[in-house]
């Protein structure tokens, strides 16, 4: 059986589990970067990120996996995989201490945000703005940041967002209100530290 | 449409996502009215702007060939292993599985000795095997014979005199290496992957004297005593033959695994279908260079 790309992800997911690598593939490339992004984006670790989704890709495999059609589409199913497995490893990282390198300074190979990618010329073309608005996001408590990370970074509806995560479609709006409203304190207190305020200062903060 | 009402819409306004075309005007003409709300509606379309910037930077993320080729080689054994299932071999492509994916996980990573286990884990029960399974009867004898050897020191019932010297003096330390008691979880630093998988206990010791003596210095023969109903019950150490079995064993770890029978099953040990997956522990003592030694199946 061939990999068709009209097949849904449950039938391919029925031929994985029949023994056909080709549709395995072709599940894990469907739906690896959405994943990977989405740990990546919670969590600030590219290791995560990657931990993640090859576990989550994993559990498929385990005779025990506890996808049920009926419950959900597999897309959703792995989404809240993910997410589980984010909250597990950010529970498990509070028990790690970033050890002082040779130098004195910490290793902060995990801990930081997406900068931890170690090219100078990425991180030059960076903004300032947009790793503030990182740092932002990555500082939301969890419940705020995975709507934010749903809904704005990679643009799910709020309908795809409450599949995702399992709750209403008001929650999930009424999340990201309130998550929104937090970044924008946040920004415009740390715009306010550099300059002093006024009516515009948080707009040219993201200008 | 009152300042109130705004700031409900605001963002939705600002994501272009306020579907309702009546509020979408009124929202609109409020904000340029208000200077107030005009503010803070160009907060929002600022920040959306912002999220977007960082959407996009991870737009082309995605993980790494290593994670496919991983995931593929663990499905390739599943499917290897899915005809042999009644003898419950699934049990054992998961433990593989498990094991090639453990390896490269970042927290394994961290712990130097957790992944000796890991990697060690394969070894010992390669070794198992091939310690359990008699080729000849006079290997099996043979097999006694060292596991024995402490109860019988002459060695006369050893058809070979030389192998059975290195053999025992091995096995004396092995059997004295059974001793230590698994007393302790604070040691084990690798966090638990899976439930089903296997469990790090690793208690470390060193060799004083031809008594084991444990990582915390307490005596593991002292302790001995009071492990007797443990360790009556438990097998007997027997020797793998991995890397310099010959070498004395000064120092070490034991750890305790748990591992499917399947995984046993795969290796040639008989084991009941319908218990295939089940878990079976096992102690295994594991040399300073990582080398499994011996390993001792518990009840």
């Amino acid at each position: 059986m061939r990999a068709a790309p009209e097949q849904t992800d449950e039938s391919l997911l029925r031929g994985a589990r029949a023994g056909d690598e080709s549709a395995f593939a072709a599940l894990y490339r469907r739906r690896q970067a959405g994943l990977y992004r989405f740990a990546l984006q919670m969590s600030g670790s590219e290791s995560v990120a990657e931990d993640v989704t090859q576990e989550v890709f994993m559990s498929l495999l385990a005779a025990s996996h506890g996808f049920d059609a009926a419950k959900g589409s597999l897309s959703s199913y792995l989404y809240g995989a993910a997410r589980n497995q984010v909250l597990r490893r950010l529970e498990r990282e509070k028990a790690y201490v970033a050890l002082a390198d040779e130098n004195g300074e910490a290793c902060a190979c995990d801990e930081k945000v997406l900068s931890a990618r170690q090219d100078p010329l990425s991180e030059l073309a960076r903004s300032e703005t947009v790793e503030a608005v990182r740092q932002a996001v990555l500082a939301l408590p969890l419940h705020y940041r995975e709507v934010v990370v749903l809904c704005e970074l990679e643009e799910m509806s709020y309908a795809e967002a409450a599949c995702a995560l399992g709750c209403a479609v008001g929650t999930v709006r009424s999340r990201l209100h309130r998550a929104r409203a937090l970044l924008v304190e946040r920004l415009k207190s740390l715009d306010e530290g550099k300059e002093p305020a006024d009516d515009f200062g948080a707009a040219r903060c993201f200008a | 449409m009152n300042c109130q009402d705004f700031e409900s819409v605001a963002f939705e306004l600002a994501r272009a996502q306020l579907l309702d075309a009546a509020a979408r005007e009124s929202a609109t003409a409020h904000a340029g009215s208000c200077e107030l709300c005009a503010g803070r509606l160009r907060r929002e379309r600022a920040l959306t702007e912002a999220l977007r910037e960082v959407g996009a930077g991870t737009r082309e993320a995605c993980a790494p060939p290593r994670v496919e080729a991983a995931l593929l080689a663990a499905f390739r054994e599943r499917r290897a292993a899915a005809p042999a299932a009644t003898a419950g071999a699934v049990g054992a492509t998961r433990a593989g599985s498990w094991l090639a994916f453990t390896l490269r996980t970042r927290a394994v990573r961290r712990g130097l000795a957790s992944a000796a286990v890991a990697a060690s884990l394969v070894v010992a029960l390669a070794a198992a095997w091939r310690a359990l399974t008699p080729k000849t009867p006079g290997d099996q004898l043979q097999g006694v014979a060292q596991v024995s050897k402490e109860q019988s020191p002459s060695g006369k019932d050893d058809p070979s005199p030389q192998r059975g010297e290195q053999h025992a003096a091995a096995m004396i330390e092995v059997k004295g290496g059974q001793a230590p008691p698994v007393a302790t979880r604070a040691a084990r630093r690798a966090p638990r992957r899976r439930a089903d998988a296997v469990e790090h206990l690793p208690i470390a010791f060193r060799m004083d004297g031809g008594e084991v003596v444990s990582g915390e210095g307490e005596s593991a023969a002292a302790t001995a005593t009071s492990q007797a109903a443990d360790a009556a019950g438990a097998a007997d150490f027997v020797q793998l033959a991995t890397g310099d079995s010959s070498a004395p064993l000064e120092s070490g770890q034991m750890v305790r695994v748990q591992v499917p029978r399947a995984a046993l099953a795969a290796l040639g040990v008989p084991v009941n279908a319908e218990r295939a997956g089940e878990l079976v522990k096992a102690d295994i003592l594991l040399a300073h260079d990582g080398t499994a030694r011996a390993i001792r199946l518990r009840p």
